[in-house]
């Protein structure tokens, strides 16, 4: 994981597209060797044969059947779907708690970086599945386009999430700790090419301040 | 098999794994294994025969997600399948024991998720009684991840069955658990808490579980017992397998099992031709003894404190007692202000704290709950709880994520009999005052007599004298002058008799007295010298850590004063850093716009010297936030430093604030304003902002944090008579739940408006849920409190 990249990420969710001030640097630097010391991202991921009808997704062996007219979109060339799950673990979520208390900057900034710090995670494992696994559509997640958070709970059972990295859902689809991210990832034999889908079946697309600048939030990144 | 007869004598062996071997069978993924005790039986009781013909001791019902959570979609209660799962075991076993195997309710506790230590504590308490009634002969707790979990699960076990109890974590391979619980903290929690066998299982294969396991032989008192993994899991043709082969796995597990494993098994990945080998090789092999040092300590769910050679240092600045801060931050359930006193002192060197909220105007017993829980992950280090209140005793320790030390017990009897079986059943250390019905006793002779009684007491109600600290008790020197070297000698006394730690509050001996800090920190060092293991103190008070670490250099514990050179390099860096900053800018506008927190107090100080407090909020404060936000909307600086700014006028307002309540100028009388986080949303971070920012306006905010039913909204709305209240949500799914409170506000027909925020929220959503006001950001919302309560 490069730092350049997780500092990126980080500062546009704090807001900015540059370098801040002096303060706000040292304290990034602090809490992102923080990070890097202490956090240890575990996940967890399966690969199943999946078959698409109306847009019901079902997977093979399984008793997993999604309709998401979205995800079918996403996954209509591609015979086989990972499904993955990842935490940064109940370490970070009890620094969140302890800044909440202490310091509220500085919770901002390290929920920015670990936020980042996820996403890049998962960047750089995608492009590690890539590897194994030609050709692999973007990640999409629960609770994006018509695909409901309702999934959370089955799919982070069927991967035993709870028990291996110690992910679990609330009643509200709420993933616990909170620096979370399960996707499915579409597997095609040919490279996948269709870029418009995020924006287009995002809610807050008439609302996106990223959007309005041109730009993407975390979830894109990943596009070549 | 007579348990008794062989446990830790020779070694038992446990069957193997079940959800892998049903896997082999059929099971459809996301489909529930124990359904099948009542679906499929034969095909549970086919492999059960096999392990039973393999030769295992005992097996374990299939059981692993037969709680409420889990069975909730099935058509089948808890008792069905518990029931079900024992008696096919019934059916087959010969001389086999019947495990009933537990697991983790799949859900996160709170803090950190939300379901309730007694909601958990329900949970396992059905799946006992089914169990049990059933006719299982022993419990097995295994693959837990979370300490309290585990400790909700033992209690229910315990006050709800008399069969023996086994107890297996599952570490990682960074050595500890999912939820951050390393293995000797884990054993010190439970191992006093009445169970019988305690180990590990599971995540790990026998290579990657060893460091683990000798871990766990150091410290354990009970017979240990290891269930690994048949490897690390591997993803092969879309599925999950463990590759080790029953010869590999048995030859990796010997080196363990001489270094005195009492039971063993196997756990996913293995199948009954392992347990026959296993069987083969370790089956009722005699276990090795091991001589376990015996050892006084305290723990949080991450750490282990131990009183051994070096000093110890318990934070005593979590008391009302002359502490109006504190006194007002408890009685207006403004807990932040206690987190903040507990990070400074474990900032200042504290290794343990003491937590003491009594009050007489207050429940003690719930705002005690509610602190603890607020520290849980929050700090590391472990808590004493302080309290004279057996109910408050009990529920602490009940609900205290760790192995606490209770302040206090002392020699008289009726108090030994109500604390000690507290004490006994929670696993506690204690505090124990050598005081009696005769009181405080002037003599050293007479407070060893008493710490002998107390010791004598303890060890009638099972409680070791490690898990003891005896406090002397130490008078004024104005009252009793004589009287000081009394108790520093019966220090001495005691150490030389006993193997035993001591304790002391070292700031009463000064009072009446002038310069006390003087008397306290040459106490202090006296008591050190004397054996003083574990002084109660206020680590933030100047160089009284000094003080401490010197003596270690001088007492040769800290060898070679690697830790004293250390500490004072540090000590320069700060002050040195703290100076250049300083002499940069003494501008209090520069300050706060620039968000140096460390230097706004001195100059506040410094100013209210020469204005009134008033003249400084507004020729000085308000004209500077004005600046920040003016500079923030232009986009000349960023959000985290506007929130920097607003937390450095923050500690600012907090001295003025003090100047206006001295000077007697009438109360600032600050409009109040409710915030939350609504029902089944945790996410906080803009809500926090919003705190700020808004007290930074001289608003009462009053705070009701995440994840709130709506009727404790509603019955603070009433309590404070609540003319505005903010809602923050930021889920899709969440935000149904603003609109619930809001109808239920509205239905209440109470006199107050509502102001909503959070990202999912727009403008337009805000109005469909009858929102009065929409807020993008906290300054928008600091606007609206403004034109609102104009």
């Amino acid at each position: 994981m490069e730092d350049i990249r997780i500092l990126e990420i980080a500062r546009s969710y704090l807001g900015s597209n540059s370098i801040m001030d002096e303060v706000t640097e040292k304290k990034i630097n602090v809490l992102l060797n923080d990070i890097k010391s202490t956090v240890i991202p575990r996940y967890v991921y399966n690969i199943y044969d999946i078959s698409i009808n109306s847009d019901v997704i079902s997977f093979k062996d399984t008793v997993l059947k999604i309709k998401s007219k979205d995800l079918s979109d996403l996954l209509k060339s591609s015979p086989k779907c990972i499904i993955i799950a990842c935490t940064l673990g109940n370490y970070v979520e009890n620094k969140l708690r302890h800044f909440s208390k202490y310091s509220v900057s500085d919770g901002l900034i390290y929920d920015a970086l670990a936020a980042a710090y996820i996403e890049e995670f998962l960047n750089d494992l995608n492009n590690e599945l890539e590897k194994d696994y030609e050709h692999l559509t973007m990640r999409y997640s629960p609770g994006y386009g018509d695909l409901k958070l309702e999934v959370q709970p089955i799919l982070l059972n069927l991967l035993h999430a709870q028990k291996r990295i110690g992910l679990t859902a609330t009643e509200e689809y709420l993933l616990i700790p909170r620096k979370s991210i399960t996707a499915f990832i579409g597997i095609q034999n040919t490279p996948w090419v269709d870029a418009k889908i995020l924006c287009d079946t995002c809610k807050l697309k008439d609302v996106c301040e990223l959007r309005k600048e041109g730009k993407f939030c975390g979830a894109r990144k990943n596009i070549k | 098999m007579e348990l008794e007869k062989i446990l830790n004598k020779k070694v038992i062996v446990f069957d193997g794994a079940m959800g892998t071997m049903i896997q082999r069978e059929g099971l459809v993924g996301g489909e529930i294994p124990d359904l099948y005790n009542v679906e499929n039986p034969e095909i549970v009781k086919k492999i059960q025969k096999e392990y039973v013909d393999a030769g295992a001791d005992i097996i374990t019902t299939n059981t692993f997600g037969s709680n409420s959570f889990k069975l909730n979609e099935t058509p089948y209660s808890v008792d069905t399948v518990i029931s079900a799962a024992v008696n096919i075991i019934k059916e087959i076993r010969k001389d086999q024991l019947i495990a009933l195997g537990l697991s983790s309710t799949g859900k996160l506790l709170e803090p950190i998720g939300s379901l309730t230590f007694e909601d958990a504590y329900n949970t396992f308490k059905e799946q006992v009684i089914a169990g049990v009634n059933a006719g299982a002969d022993i419990i097995l707790l295994e693959t837990f991840s979370d300490l309290q979990e585990t400790r909700a699960a033992i209690l229910a076990c315990k006050e709800n069955s008399s069969v023996p109890v086994f107890c297996t974590m599952t570490f990682q391979d960074n050595g500890r658990t999912l939820t951050g619980t390393d293995p000797k903290t884990f054993v010190n929690v439970v191992q006093d808490l009445g169970i019988d066998v305690l180990g590990v299982n599971c995540s790990l294969g026998p290579k990657e579980i060893a460091p683990i396991v000798e871990e766990i032989l150091e410290y354990s008192l009970l017979p240990v017992m290891v269930q690994p993994n048949a490897g690390l899991p591997v993803l092969e043709n879309n599925e999950t397998v463990f590759k080790l082969t029953k010869e590999e796995y048995v030859d990796q597990l010997k080196p363990l099992m001489e270094k005195g494993i009492a039971v063993v098994g196997s756990c996913c990945g293995s199948d009954p031709s392992f347990t026959k080998l296993i069987k083969k090789t370790f089956g009722r092999q005699i276990v090795k003894q091991r001589n376990v040092k015996r050892r006084t300590v305290a723990c949080s769910s991450t750490e282990s404190v131990f009183m051994d050679k070096r000093i110890k240092i318990i934070g005593e600045r979590i008391n009302p007692t002359g502490k109006k801060k504190i006194k007002q931050a408890l009685i207006e359930n403004k807990f932040d202000y206690i987190i903040n006193e507990a990070i400074d002192q474990i900032n200042s060197g504290a290794d343990i704290l003491d937590v003491n909220v009594g009050l007489p105007s207050i429940d003690e017993k719930t705002v005690m709950l509610n602190v603890l829980k607020e520290l849980d992950g929050v700090i590391n280090a472990p808590l004493q709880i302080d309290s004279s209140n057996i109910e408050v005793l009990e529920a602490a320790c009940r609900s205290y994520n760790g192995k606490t030390i209770i302040n206090s017990v002392n020699g008289k009897k009726e108090i030994m009999d109500l604390v000690f079986p507290i004490a006994k059943k929670y696993g506690a250390s204690l505090v124990a005052l050598t005081l009696d019905e005769e009181g405080i006793p002037t003599t050293c002779e007479k407070r060893v007599e008493i710490a002998e009684k107390i010791i004598k007491e303890a060890k009638k109600h099972g409680i070791a004298e490690e898990r003891l600290l005896i406090d002397n008790l130490v008078l004024t020197a104005s009252a009793q002058q004589e009287g000081v070297i009394e108790t520093l000698k019966s220090i001495g006394k005691i150490k030389n008799k006993y193997n035993i730690r001591t304790t002391l509050g070292a700031s009463n001996v000064s009072f009446g007295l002038p310069n006390r800090h003087m008397l306290n920190k040459t106490f202090l060092v006296m008591a050190l010298t004397y054996g003083l293991d574990a002084p109660i103190t206020d680590p933030t008070t100047l160089d009284i850590v000094d003080h401490i670490k010197s003596f270690e250099v001088l007492n040769y514990l800290d060898v070679e004063s690697t830790e004293y050179i250390a500490y004072m390099d540090s000590r320069q860096i700060d002050n040195y850093s703290n100076n250049k900053l300083f002499t940069k800018s003494k501008d209090i506008k520069n300050i706060i716009v620039n968000g140096l927190k460390d230097e706004i107090e001195e100059v506040t100080i410094n100013l209210l010297e020469k204005e009134e407090p008033l003249f400084l909020v507004d020729n000085y404060i308000i004209p500077s936030l004005d600046e920040v936000g003016n500079l923030y909307n232009d986009g000349k600086i960023y959000l985290p430093q506007l929130i920097r700014s607003a937390e450095t006028v923050k500690k600012s307002f907090d001295l003025i604030k003090i100047k206006i309540n001295e000077s007697g100028l009438s109360n600032l009388k600050s409009n109040k304003i409710i915030i939350a986080t609504v029902k089944g949303d945790i996410h906080d971070i803009g809500k926090n902002i919003v705190k700020v920012i808004l007290e930074n306006y001289g608003y009462d905010v009053i705070d009701l944090g995440k994840d709130v039913p709506i009727d404790v909204i509603i019955d603070n709305i009433k309590k404070y008579d609540i003319k505005l209240v903010g809602l923050s949500a930021l889920m899709t799914t969440t935000v149904v739940n603003m609109q619930e409170t809001i109808c239920k506000i509205k239905e209440e027909k109470l006199d107050c408006k509502i102001l909503v925020g959070g990202a999912v929220l727009t403008p337009e959503y805000a109005e469909t849920i009858n929102a009065d006001f929409y807020c993008k950001d906290a300054r928008e919302t600091a606007e609206v409190a403004n034109n609102f309560f104009k």
